[in-house]
């Protein structure tokens, strides 16, 4: 019975957040989304119930960015992971006039030239999924586990630097809760200080 | 004075120095001897000195001159960006003290909250021996600094300079040593303080929220939290104010990427009138929601 109290009362506060509440916290179902894709495909987090799922927020002319793509080490990242099964939403929450926008066939031309290989790319230039989550950096990153349960929020990796050099010898923090997650394992770094140039939100 | 700011800084300088060792030779930069002045996109950078001629306790300042609209980051630089670093040569017996940082501004870019300085900022830092009971600096020597920052405004660039400056100062530059001087000291007095020994300073913690109350024997109509730790603090949540009788309640939102509450909320308190002292917070929990998934 007081199993069942408590119990109760986590699915509370997991569902019913108060008022001030942290915007997706590790440990917690992560926020049910909805957004269109660059092909116009409506995205939802429920569509990908019992995957792996990771959100890249993304901003092309955002120089922590920019290391992370052009030394090819996103792409990396995307590759190996998607064909693991994983689902790689890359999301642009960048509004109309501010840096990284994107209309959605300028977006695939980027991303075909970047050799990108993320499941989808949300446009989300309302900002909408970005509040959700609370993304305050380009990049940042979260991982959900297959239960719909956030498992990893916070930078790609431990160098939080915009220098090309810093790829080699980093930890990404990623993979790792990916690698650890998959292997049942809980997750050693479940958060850290998303690093970037911050989200270019509607004003 | 400086104490724990200082001591942060230079742990802070010191683990980035050694991360940026390897990164600095990769990166581009103007070809050139270093010189006393640099420059990168929206960003002039100078070294200065507060003396001409060598002596312990000197201090050297990297005085950036910003665009207007622009600014660079502070020690925690909160919602983005990067504090700007600095790698010193100099002589064998030497070594450079972590930056003495005056306290910063919350400057709103879109929603999300940096901790920073428009316009401009002098950075000192101190220079004295590597170890204790070494020698004093040399008479005459070159002081040497690779220096990398971000700056932003809607956008951000990455920017760095190589910085050199030989003492005994020559006769143009000892012009000048009385401003560069009076900069660094200015620079200095807004670096803040340890609280007063009278203070006090509690912490509660809650659902999604801290409650900081100090009490500093006055009310305190005005009061902004800057903390000393990334990733305690939401940094783009409204911080609620609430004076009282002898003292100020301040209720931050917590980080989404706080796991487990900290023993200590640590940060700098900025009052009216220009008062900052860093204060820390012993943290009470109290019921505290899913932070505790047990």
């Amino acid at each position: 019975m007081r199993t069942r109290l408590v119990a109760a009362a986590v699915a509370l506060a997991a569902t019913a957040a108060p008022v001030g509440a942290i915007a997706a916290p590790v440990g917690a179902p992560a926020p049910a989304f909805k957004g269109t894709d660059t092909k116009g495909v409506t995205r939802s987090l429920s569509d990908f119930a019992g995957k792996w799922v990771v959100l890249e927020w993304h901003n092309s002319g955002c120089p922590y960015v920019r290391k992370h793509y052009g030394g090819h080490n996103m792409q990396a990242l995307q590759r190996e992971w998607t064909s693991r099964g994983v689902v790689w939403l890359t999301v642009i929450s960048s509004a109309a006039g501010q840096q990284g926008h994107m209309e959605p066939a300028q977006a695939d031309a980027y991303f075909a030239d970047q050799k990108a290989s993320q499941t989808a790319v949300l446009l989300d230039p309302s900002g909408e999924i970005g509040r959700l989550y609370d993304a305050k950096t380009t990049p940042h990153m979260f991982v959900i586990n297959p239960d719909g349960v956030l498992v990893y929020n916070g930078a790609i990796d431990d160098r939080p630097t915009t220098d090309l050099a810093d790829l080699s010898g980093a930890t990404n923090y990623v993979s790792a809760a990916l690698a650890e997650g998959m292997a049942g394992k809980a997750v050693t770094v479940a958060t850290s200080r998303p690093y970037g140039c911050g989200v270019k939100y509607a004003r | 004075m400086p104490s724990m700011t200082l001591n942060r800084a230079a742990v802070l300088c010191a683990a980035a120095a050694a991360a940026a060792g390897a990164a600095i030779a990769a990166r581009a930069h103007p070809a050139g001897p270093p010189g006393r002045t640099g420059q990168g996109p929206h960003v002039r950078v100078e070294l200065i000195a507060d003396r001409a001629t060598p002596a312990p306790g000197m201090r050297l300042g990297l005085k950036f001159d910003l665009d207007p609209g622009w600014h660079i980051y502070w020690l925690n630089p909160g919602d983005s960006g990067e504090p700007p670093e600095a790698r010193w040569t100099l002589p064998p017996g030497l070594a450079a003290s972590g930056f003495e940082w005056p306290a910063p501004e919350r400057i709103d870019a879109g929603g999300l909250v940096n901790y920073g300085y428009h316009g401009g900022v002098v950075l000192p830092s101190t220079i004295a021996a590597a170890a204790p009971g070494g020698a004093a600096p040399p008479g005459a020597f070159t002081a040497g600094a690779s220096v990398r920052w971000m700056v932003c405004a809607d956008m951000c660039v990455p920017g760095r300079a190589e910085l050199a400056l030989a003492f005994p100062l020559a006769a143009q530059e000892r012009a000048r040593v009385a401003a560069w001087k009076a900069a660094i000291d200015e620079a200095r007095s807004r670096v803040p303080a340890p609280a007063p020994a009278s203070w006090k300073a509690s912490a509660r913690s809650a659902a999604g929220e801290f409650v900081l109350e100090v009490a500093t024997g006055s009310r305190e109509a005005e009061a902004v939290f800057f903390p000393l730790d990334a990733s305690q603090v939401n940094d783009s949540a409204a911080q609620a104010v609430t004076p009282l009788a002898s003292g100020v309640r301040v209720t931050l939102r917590k980080s989404s990427q706080l796991v487990k509450d900290p023993a200590v909320l640590k940060g700098v308190l900025a009052l009216a009138g220009r008062r900052a002292h860093v204060v820390e917070a012993r943290v009470r929990s109290s019921d505290s929601g899913f932070q505790q998934p047990k």
